[in-house]
């Protein structure tokens, strides 16, 4: 089955025995649970616009493992030409969403993976790069979904892995026995766990060689003994719980997911162990799994940008302004903001180069640009999307008061739902409806539960700024540029 | 006369390029009665490839397909110019 359809994603999601908690208590049922199933459905679309002869240039392409067809989510970018269709398609998707579809964390550390494990082989004589492979032609035939897992929870960030209090703040190696290894510790917010049918497990910073046994990387299924995930709740969920909910959904088919991924002594095969206290090439592989999920919110944001372009658009045109010179310029700077972004995603596309493993990485300086610019220009849209917006975004009644025929006692004897619709009306021709949906689509994503993928997301997810500045720093190469100035200026010395 | 459609990825096309490839083809009928259509499938020999694209970037890829002639549609007003047409098997980029 090399490439599922959304509906065959879902049911194989059922097949798995995945141990979900939320709200305190276990959910077996979590592939329809109300606040869950909208990431699934984001994560389903990935699967079936490949099927689509519309989008399936972006969406699929050709296995250098199998020389199959397979979902560009799996595969290994063997040119520039796919790192740019990765990010093609990424918009795309956002555009389809408006959401995080979540499959972007595996193919990113598929990318990383592969291309370090080649070279940890190469100093220690190692098979992690053909475990690897195998691995991910596994993946590859059985189209699947994947977390990328890096982030651990990291307790005192002033101190080391070794140097914690508690030893499980970072995920370690517990034991290691002839056929594998057990491990420990946790991941923390981690994109489309629940919905993935594996997890392949980075380390989260370099490490040295003391705390050795938290350089480890491997894979595996979602339902692995001892692997447990705690939901990670977002801004207005429960709206999801309302019976018929709707229109106060703001997105009622999609949206992201996140949880905590929690490893209690989870034994791990030989053949799914990717590195194991190789310690000098943890930085490689956060390095590069960094680089590319930098490249990728030069594509994914974009499309969702694009969304909340089209939605400050029609609130405009909804209540008159859209003719106001300033509200035209606020367009205007908000496609700027957005093009920017994806330029910069195209830009380290375009500049990648080949790998010792011989797939491609994207230019790490401009990959790192542009994760920077995305922690600031998606603040600045949402912030022009709600001076658009205007306040009642925020501050109008509910779906359940506009269809309300509760007659109010006064003297006009007019419903709840009149009274609403007779002040909430916009321009002629409009329905209020209309207009509350497209208010309570930016509400949703500027504040409420897709505001973790668009604002939050950008500017924590595939690191803190910080840690963009500080590989910008690393390239930014200013003796070259000294030696360029001293060279125009007529500096000799 | 066998018609292969191929579109682009569409990941920001500004027009709707299904119905601009109907219409292309429905033209084209007027010529040639006896032209059919449908989506392109690699390894399938096409008189004529039509190449929809969303934007002038022109990114699909040819690789897989076979035909005679293709010509690459870019907008909604199917601009189809003599430099966008492409003989056996090059790539539309
Ligand atoms: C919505 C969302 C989705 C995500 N998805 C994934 C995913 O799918 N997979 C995955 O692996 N990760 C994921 N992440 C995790 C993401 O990579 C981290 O949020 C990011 O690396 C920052 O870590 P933190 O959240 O623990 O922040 P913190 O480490 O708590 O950082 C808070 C602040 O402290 C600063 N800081 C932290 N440590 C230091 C230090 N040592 N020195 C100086 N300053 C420091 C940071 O720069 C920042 O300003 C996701 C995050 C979010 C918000």
């Amino acid at each position: 089955m090399p490439l599922m359809t959304g509906e065959q994603y879902i049911e194989s999601l059922r097949k798995l025995d995945t141990k979900v908690y939320i709200f305190g208590k276990e959910e077996k049922n979590w592939v329809d649970h109300p606040i869950i199933r909208p990431s699934i459905n984001c994560v389903a679309i990935t699967y079936d616009l490949a099927h689509d002869p519309e989008h399936e240039d972006l969406m699929t392409a050709t296995s250098n493992l199998t020389g199959q067809k397979v979902n560009r989510f799996t595969h290994l970018h063997q040119s520039t030409e796919d790192l740019i269709k990765k990010v093609k398609m990424q918009r795309l998707l956002g555009r389809k969403t408006a959401s995080c579809f979540q499959r972007c964390v595996g193919m990113d550390a598929f990318n990383a993976v592969y291309s370090t494990t080649y070279e940890v082989d190469r100093k220690y004589g190692t098979s992690y790069h053909e475990n690897f492979k195998k691995y991910l032609t596994y993946v590859q035939e059985n189209d699947l979904t994947i977390d990328g897992a890096m982030t651990d929870p990291k307790g005192d960030r002033g101190k080391s892995q070794g140097a914690q209090a508690d030893p499980d703040l970072f995920v370690h190696i517990v034991e290691k026995r002839p056929d594998g290894i057990v491990v420990r510790g946790a991941k923390a917010h981690q994109t489309g766990s629940i919905n993935s049918h594996e997890h392949l497990i980075m380390p989260t910073q370099a490490v040295s060689e003391e705390d050795k046994q938290y350089a480890v990387s491997f894979a595996v299924p979602s339902d692995a003994p001892g692997l447990f995930m705690i939901y990670g709740r977002q801004s207005c969920d429960t709206r999801k719980l309302e019976p018929g909910a709707d229109v106060d959904l703001g997105n009622k088919q999609f949206g992201g997911q996140e949880a905590l991924v929690v490893f209690d002594n989870v034994f791990v095969p030989n053949d799914r162990i990717f590195l194991c206290e190789e310690w000098d090439f943890a930085g490689m592989l956060v390095e590069r799994f960094a680089g590319y999920h930098r490249q990728s919110y030069g594509g994914c944001k974009v499309g969702v940008g694009d969304v909340i372009i089209g939605a400050a658009a029609l609130a405009a045109d909804y209540n008159g302004a859209q003719k106001a010179s300033h509200v035209k310029d606020k367009l205007i700077e908000m496609t700027h903001l957005n093009e920017t972004l994806y330029s910069c995603g195209i830009a380290c596309s375009c500049e990648g180069h080949c790998t010792a493993a011989g797939n491609y990485q994207i230019d790490l300086l401009l990959a790192n640009v542009c994760k920077q610019n995305v922690t600031r220009f998606p603040y600045e849209i949402v912030r022009l999307a709600e001076d658009i917006a205007g306040g009642l975004m925020v501050t109008m009644p509910s779906e359940i008061d506009f269809k309300s025929a509760l007659q109010i006692p006064t003297e006009s004897g007019l419903t709840l739902g009149d009274w609403c619709n007779k002040f909430f009306k916009g321009t002629e021709g409009v329905t209020t409806e209309n207009r509350m949906r497209i208010l309570r689509f930016l509400e949703n994503i500027c504040l409420g539960s897709s505001a973790v993928g668009y604002r939050t997301e950008s500017m924590h997810g595939a690191g803190s700024p910080q840690a963009q500045r500080i590989m910008i720093a690393r390239q930014a190469d200013y003796e070259t540029k000294k030696q360029l100035a001293k060279d125009i200026a007529g500096i000799k010395e | 006369m066998r018609v292969g459609v191929r579109y682009c990825g569409g990941c920001r096309a500004n027009y709707d390029r299904r119905a601009e490839a109907a219409r292309f083809v429905s033209r084209l009928r007027e010529e040639m009665p006896d032209a059919v259509s449908e989506d392109a499938a690699p390894g399938v020999h096409y008189d004529l490839l039509l190449v929809v694209c969303g934007c002038r970037a022109a990114c699909p890829s040819l690789a897989g397909f076979a035909y005679d002639k293709a010509i690459v549609i870019v907008d909604d007003e199917g601009i189809w110019r003599n430099e966008w047409v492409f003989k056996n098997n090059t790539k539309a980029s």
